[in-house]
């Protein structure tokens, strides 16, 4: 589209222009110009009923996603997590006991929330399994079909937002307390290692 | 996904930089909380850039299944409210090429929900003159008019999206204008 397509005014002037700089004061030509002054009337008419328009749809309740819509997306999104990372936290002659990363997580967030000026951001939990445990050194035999006793070490590194004033040091232990008593408490394995990085502050 | 006990609820209260982050973490409750945030504003935003309710949804759909897998790669948290409304456009106006859409009037009429109640008291007249004349305009210049005024992207973005040049979109933007300016005043 060339540029000589934009609509002008019988002065010349591009409509694209005049609303361009409708929130500033008319030039010395706009101010006297019958043409330019009745365009930026009409432009401002506009500019007002967009931004009802688009506040009326925010808040027009026929416009609210349907229930069904939301739910799918959160299917699909749940079901991707039930694909997520697994912990191995068992292993028997028997079968195998695993935990998803996403699980462990959700313990760890929800820990969180008990704990006064603490916002829980991003969690990595990083593993060394059962069979991990059971290899190499740990295990010269190379028997790693049977441990009742070896769990996984877990490390955990959680980042959180801090309420500005707290006592930090204070918070984050009750914060690594927390999640250390809800990791066994939940799933039955230790904590292992809580890495803990308060990386911003927030306002009360 | 939700702690032990935890009511999804307790998140609406969040900054959108948190959730997001949360979100991008696979908090399936996070996400649940930015979808019913935003979503109301995606679906109008969709449903006035496809012209349909339906479509809308389609688009709405897949936007938040594309936020869902994609929030890990988001930079900025805090903007995830405009990235949001990018990807929707961007599911939007992919909705509108797979159908071939081209919205006729009467079509376009009867599936506009209309104001709701507080916004018809106030200035419901001349929402409801843009709407339909928004309704009436050509598909591709009522696209770039609603992801600039109401979707508040660049014209550079605009054409991003659109797969045109910001020419173009700049003289489409100008003719929608002048077109919904003489619509509206035909209307009072």
């Amino acid at each position: 589209m060339a540029l000589e397509d934009i609509p002008r005014l019988g002065c010349g002037r591009s409509i694209d222009r005049i609303w361009a700089t409708l929130n500033q004061p008319p030039t010395a030509h706009e101010a006297q110009c019958d043409q330019c002054q009745a365009a930026r009337t009409r432009l401002k008419g506009l500019s007002e009923a967009t931004r009802s328009l688009r506040e009326g749809d925010l808040h027009n309740p026929a416009l609210k996603p349907r229930p069904g819509v939301t739910n799918a997306i959160l299917d699909v999104a749940r079901a991707e997590v039930r694909r997520s990372k697994r912990i191995l936290l068992h292993r028997t002659d028997n079968g195998t006991t695993e935990i998803s990363e996403q699980a462990l997580s959700s313990i760890i967030r929800f820990a969180a929330t008990t704990i006064p000026g603490i916002h829980s951001r991003r969690c990595r939990i990083e593993i060394r399994s059962a069979a991990d445990s059971l290899s190499g050194e740990d295990n010269p035999t190379g028997n790693s079909r049977t441990t009742t006793n070896a769990g996984p070490h877990l490390f955990v590194n959680l980042r959180v937002a801090a309420a500005a004033g707290i006592d930090i040091p204070r918070t984050v232990d009750a914060l690594r307390r927390e999640i250390g008593n809800a990791i066994p408490a939940g799933v039955g394995i230790s904590a292992g290692t809580i890495n803990i990085t308060v990386e911003d502050l927030y306002d009360v | 996904m939700t702690g032990p006990g935890k009511a999804p609820r307790r998140l609406d209260a969040a900054s959108d930089a948190l959730l997001a982050e949360r979100a991008g973490d696979g908090d399936t409750a996070a996400f649940e909380a930015l979808a019913r945030r935003h979503g109301p504003l995606m679906r109008a935003y969709a449903r006035r850039l496809t012209g349909s309710l339906a479509d809308a949804d389609d688009a709405v759909q897949e936007a938040l299944v594309r936020c869902w897998s994609q929030l890990p790669a988001l930079r900025d948290p805090a903007a995830v409210r405009g990235w949001m409304m990018r990807i929707t456009a961007r599911c939007a106006i992919n909705v509108l090429r797979r159908r071939k859409y081209d919205i006729a009037l009467d079509e376009e009429t009867r599936d506009d929900p209309g104001p709701g109640p507080e916004s018809r008291a106030v200035t419901g007249s001349s929402m409801t003159a843009l709407g339909k004349a928004l309704g009436r305009l050509p598909e591709a210049q009522r696209q770039c008019w609603v992801l600039r005024k109401m979707g508040g992207q660049s014209c550079e973005e605009i054409a991003r999206t659109l797969g045109i040049s910001t020419e173009s979109v700049r003289g489409r933007l100008a003719r929608a204008q002048a077109t919904l300016i003489k619509e509206m005043e035909a209307w009072r």
